[in-house]
């Protein structure tokens, strides 16, 4: 079940074309998120193909950059660009990344988390409210009109 | 990866991070200790009563409390390889709604490279401090004070300093600038690697840890592999 956090987060996102504006704060979470996907399944890519023999310095030579800017590009997220994540893939393991996307609307949880052990955080308590003395005598009034 | 005093060594580290006497340890936490199972207990004084707390009673405690938050992913098809706790610092940074500006969107980047902790199959490391600056998370030195840091790259660079409770599990303690002040951070720049202010930044991962679970030392390991499940180590 989704927590009130979560369903917050995704309201303008749910609200349609008209929509007020997604906050410039989410905007850079979800890209953010993308980069590091992208370089994640980049990341993936070259360890698989490590096993198979390849280097740093031949994937350097192979896509004609030096062994520091390959250290770069694979060492953090960061420092990738549309440019370098085409050139990577292609030394990496002759590929290309295929445009794909899915909606970020009602989604379905992953039933299994890590560490379950972890006990869930308890929700704050409601704030109790201030009621002012009229509304209480009001309050009254209208329970005792109600049981004449 | 071993605790102070080794499987069933009967030492237990105080309060105060001293070391308690040698004990009489149950069958079954020598057991624990010697298997390498991560639920370690150490003695705990309570009201003038030795018990026994683990690692994982204590952080459910401190959850319990409010002082210690699991990081949740905002996307909940995310797959959870790995856990992170934060400290109440660290959760104020990063749980919205953030605010427009400069900070807000700071945060929320950092929120996605705490996040990339849990949900990412492998994570590029730093394992001998120095080595390497590009990786996602590097060991600090000096090593046997088990502190190590997120670098969350972006402009205005900052490090999360954190602590393994155990494998896959980030306790996210503080956090720091980078190389430039920024204002709605208290600490100083970090600068230099060799600066007095990176040596403050691990003394407070270690103080704030020890504030947060007075009986428990973090795990130590001879490899990165003992810390998390997909250590990437590229140099």
């Amino acid at each position: 079940m989704s927590t009130l956090q979560e369903r917050q987060f995704f309201t303008e996102l749910a609200a349609g074309h008209l929509g007020p504006p997604i906050p410039e704060a989410k905007r850079v979470y979800f890209q953010t998120r993308l980069r590091n996907r992208i370089f994640n399944f980049i990341l993936g890519r070259f360890l698989r193909e490590q096993k198979n023999g390849l280097t740093k310095a031949a994937l350097a030579r192979r896509i004609g950059k030096s062994p520091e800017v390959i250290n770069r590009w694979l060492g953090s997220p960061s420092n990738l660009t549309a440019d370098s994540i085409s050139d990577l893939l292609l030394g990496i393991c002759a590929e290309e990344l295929t445009p794909q996307s899915e909606t970020l609307l009602n989604q379905q949880p992953q039933n299994w988390i890590h560490a379950d052990w972890i006990k869930e955080q308890e929700p704050p308590p409601p704030k109790k409210t201030f009621q002012p003395l009229a509304a209480l005598r009001s309050n009254r009034k209208a329970f005792q009109l109600e049981m004449r | 990866m071993h605790t102070p005093g080794g499987p069933g060594g009967g030492i237990g580290v105080d309060g105060r991070g001293g070391l308690l006497p040698p004990l009489q340890l149950s069958p079954e936490i020598v057991e624990c200790r010697s298997t390498g199972a991560c639920n370690y207990s150490s003695r705990v004084e309570l009201a003038g009563e030795l018990i026994y707390m683990s690692t994982r009673d204590e952080i459910n405690a401190r959850i319990e409390e409010g002082r210690l938050f699991r990081l949740k992913p905002l996307n909940e098809k995310d797959i959870k390889r790995r856990t992170v706790l934060m400290s109440q610092e660290i959760n104020q940074l990063v749980t919205g709604a953030w605010l427009d500006g400069p900070m807000g969107a700071r945060c929320a980047r950092l929120r996605g490279d705490l996040e990339n902790l849990i949900t990412a199959e492998d994570i590029t490391v730093c394992w001998e401090p120095f080595k390497g600056r590009t990786e996602q998370i590097g060991r600090l030195a000096p090593v046997q004070d088990e502190v190590w840091d997120l670098r969350s790259q972006e402009k205005p660079g900052l490090r999360v300093f954190f602590r393994f409770a155990e494998k896959d599990v980030f306790v996210a303690l503080t956090c720091a600038p980078r190389s430039v002040s920024v204002s709605w951070l208290s600490r100083l720049p970090l600068l230099d690697r060799h600066s007095r202010e990176w040596r403050e930044a691990i003394v407070e991962c270690r103080t704030q840890w020890r504030q947060l679970s007075p009986a428990h030392r973090p795990i130590t390991g001879s490899s990165a592999d003992e810390y998390l499940t997909g250590a990437a180590i590229l140099h």
